[in-house]
């Protein structure tokens, strides 16, 4: 029972990797009938947007601390600085249970993500629920829910009627077709606090409130015109599927998402081939595409297209050599920590507290997913995400805690040092945490493709990933197909009539 | 056709295993289509395939995941096993290898997929040996023996096929019903020798796999597992669906009632 080798010698595109944009792009390319190899040298699908599970995220981030990272291109993400917490019993028991994500990422209901899900059909196998509440933490030391929706708004008693209509008002201009409009002309690049303040004569918290839980902007400084793009991209999703903006992804997020769309790609045959065995010893160029050596086939690969993430391009096939300056990467502080407890923050006060008592039980259910963002002195948002058992990522009754920030530098402090204080506002009583040092290249770096062969995704550069991270990968993906596909073919995951017929049969 | 009772569909994922070329897509499209085709190639395009099977007091909705091919390199994805309440772990009777792929695809179920998954072991191509006193089942049709039933990867495995000189024979037989049937015993599994060509025991399998997977277990939300969490939706076999978005709700224009 010696390993199969492959069918063929030749595909018309190879994609290494299996992270978010790679996989769309393999899907859409077999869908559109090309014949796709697709490899990823690691033992688990997501590359980037992995969600492990806690023994995989253990040795993930034991293997990132003895490699040395340098070696590679300058244009990969890169990790540093991990630590993790050791595993007892019972988490080893349970470890298979979790499934934490490397790209801890929530999903605006409308954009190029949830498009392309649906039209690939891909949203059959992955699952996403509402996002359950966005706090701020005050400087009262409390978490205050920002309301999610015109009604909310108007029930919120801790805002004046006057900041109501204040509010309302920016609102509807946020969500209309500002670019146009007098009262942003000459402001595009004004801080967005200060545009809030002046022309919407917004009270300071209420701007802080807008800046850092609508707009999700990480600090309050960031231009006014890019930030009220993304912002009126999130107020429109609000009310597509519920009362939020955000869809959280089950199972991990990104990485489950990535598992659906390779699905797809083998369902319309595409060949998938993960671990060591896959991870090519040579990749070349020739004159009619690339040529790679992998371990699972016995003579040479070819294909008309090589689509990668930067990772797995050896530095010499760039034609430009990778500027590696290190100012222009974005370093984040990272914790994953799990708790058995319900955050404080999570918790959903009674609204009247009269009605309660009488109901047959107390039919207050606490919030399981919540999005919490801490403002700091040094105007470094600080945002925290969390996950609990309905989304399947870990056992009932745990919670899994994202914490990220923006940093300066890599080496100090460490980031447990920046984060454990407010790992410490959500929970005193976490059973494991993990802690790491994301290093982003920032985009103007990556050439967009080596050549009209080799097509190098771009990772997200921006400080948004949160909110962002997955609309890129989609973006990115899509991106990659056009270039193989090119000008006037098949349409990004473009239904054909056969495939209507097909309906009949496959039900749902 | 007239008994409407108000029954409503439990609906379970199904997930199939085994070797390439045993005939997994054959059985599942002989199940919901009573269709073989000679020359099945990898169903290609199909998200997955949904029949209802009919049991006394409910009806079970059949969600079936073909491989797609991701076996061949040990590349399934975690997502495949996800909430899998059932699996149809097949080999090919003719091949003794293909019990031990089989018996390798058990073991993965156990370690990747919920404890409670119900595992059917399928001994498929019963169609290919004669009349043998080991089987409990009727002899099935007894046409050209020399098939060419294939399915994924195929082409890697020329002797998928009874050899050339003993197509006639019982010898066509690699795998005795008992010893299948004592490592399925002894494993905690449902035992079955089908022939997807003809048919034989294939609905059986699944009216099998429908009446022993424990919907105790599996009911409403409302009916809470345990401490008021009333969010389960987890590596239980739960679907947790109640809060789940459909991504597709007011997008696709939905086509009604079919199957």
């Amino acid at each position: 029972m010696s390993n199969p080798e492959l069918e063929l010698d030749h595909y018309d595109v190879i994609v290494i990797g299996t992270g978010l944009a790679e996989s769309i792009a393999a899907a859409s390319l077999a869908k559109a009938g090309k014949s796709v190899l697709h490899l990823d040298p690691n033992e688990y699908y997501g590359g980037e947007q992995a969600s492990l599970t806690l023994d995989e995220l253990v040795e993930w981030s034991n293997s990132q601390s003895s490699s040395a990272s340098s070696s590679s291109s300058s244009w990969n993400v890169k990790y540093s600085s991990t630590s993790t917490t050791p595993l007892d019993e019972r988490l080893q028991n349970d470890r298979r249970r979790y499934a934490l994500s490397l790209f801890s990422a929530i999903l605006p209901s409308r954009g190029d993500l949830i498009d392309t899900l649906i039209s690939s059909d891909v949203s059959k196998y992955v699952s996403f629920r509402i996002l359950d509440s966005i706090s701020l933490y005050t400087s009262e030391g409390e978490f205050k829910k920002v309301p999610g929706s015109k009604e909310e708004i108007f029930k919120d008693k801790t805002i004046s009627l006057m900041d109501k209509r204040k509010l309302m008002k920016f609102l509807l201009f946020a969500a209309s077709d500002f670019e146009e409009s007098e009262i942003l002309k000459g402001k595009e690049n004004q801080p967005l606090i200060q545009f809030l303040q002046t022309s919407f004569s917004l009270p300071t918290p209420l701007s802080e409130s807008i800046i850092y839980a609508i707009s999700h902007c990480s600090s309050p400084s960031e231009q006014t015109l890019p930030a009220l793009v993304r912002t009126r991209r999130y107020l429109k999703s609000i009310g597509r599927y519920g009362n939020n903006a955000f869809l959280v992804g089950q199972y991990g997020g990104a990485g489950e998402i990535a598992q659906g769309f390779c699905r797809a790609c083998a369902v319309f045959g595409g060949t998938y081939v993960l671990g060591p065995s896959a991870k090519p010893t040579s990749i070349a160029e020739t004159p009619e595409g690339v040529t790679l050596d992998i371990p699972c086939h016995p003579r040479p690969a070819t294909a008309s297209h090589l689509i990668s993430s930067p990772n797995h391009i050896p530095p010499t096939l760039f034609d430009t050599p990778p500027s590696g300056n290190p100012e222009e990467q974005l370093h984040t502080a990272h914790c994953i920590a799990i708790t058995k407890t319900l955050p404080e923050a999570l918790r959903r006060k009674p609204i009247s507290s009269q009605k309660t008592a009488d109901e047959e039980q107390e039919q207050v259910e606490n919030d399981d997913t919540s999005l919490i963002v801490f403002p700091t002195e040094n105007g470094r948002v600080v945002r925290c995400y969390v996950n609990g058992e309905g989304t399947g990522s870990c056992p009932p009754g745990q919670y899994i805690i994202y914490l990220s920030t923006s940093i300066p530098h890599i080496s100090t402090p460490s980031p447990s040092e920046i984060l454990q204080p407010y790992l410490a506002k959500i929970t005193n009583d976490s059973v494991f945490s993990a802690y790491y040092v994301s290093s982003r290249p920032s985009s103007a770096s990556i050439p967009a493709s080596v050549s009209d062969k080799i097509i190098v995704l771009k990772p997200y550069a921006g400080s948004e990933l949160l909110t962002e991270g997955l609309d890129w990968e989609a973006k990115q993906g899509k991106a990659a197909y056009h270039a193989v596909i090119g000008e006037g073919g098949k349409g990004f995951f473009e239904k054909d009539i056969t495939e209507e017929e097909e309906m009949g049969i496959e039900d749902m | 056709m007239a008994e409407e009772t108000p029954v409503k569909a439990v609906q379970v994922k199904l997930v199939l295993l085994g070797e390439a070329a045993v005939g997994k897509s054959s059985l599942v499209l002989r199940f919901c289509q009573g269709d073989f085709n000679e020359n099945t190639s990898p169903t290609i395009g199909a998200a997955f395939l949904t029949q209802k099977c009919r049991l006394e007091n409910r009806i079970v909705k059949f969600e079936i995941w073909d491989t797609a091919g991701q076996e061949r390199f040990h590349s399934l994805a975690p997502m495949y096993y996800r909430n899998a309440q059932a699996a149809v772990v097949v080999y090919d009777i003719t091949k003794a290898a293909s019990l031990e792929k089989a018996k390798a695809w058990v073991k993965e179920l156990q370690r990747q997929a919920n404890a409670n998954i119900v595992i059917a072991l399928v001994g498929n191509k019963l169609d290919l040996v004669s009349e043998s006193s080991t089987s409990p089942a009727p002899p099935a049709s007894s046409e050209a023996p020399a098939e060419e039933e294939e399915e994924e990867g195929s082409s890697e495995e020329p002797s998928a096929t009874p050899t050339p000189n003993e197509t006639e024979s019982d010898d066509a037989r690699q795998v005795s019903t008992a010893e299948a049937e004592a490592y399925a015993k002894e494993s905690g599994l449902l035992f079955f020798e089908a022939s997807a060509k003809t048919g034989h025991n294939v609905g059986e399998i699944f009216t099998e796999i429908a009446k022993t997977i424990p919907f105790d277990t599996i009911v409403p939300k409302s009916t809470t597992n345990t401490s008021g969490n009333r969010r389960s939706g987890n590596n239980n076999n739960d679907n947790g669906s109640n809060n789940n978005v459909n991504l597709g709700e007011g997008q696709q224009a939905k086509k009604g009632g079919c199957c």
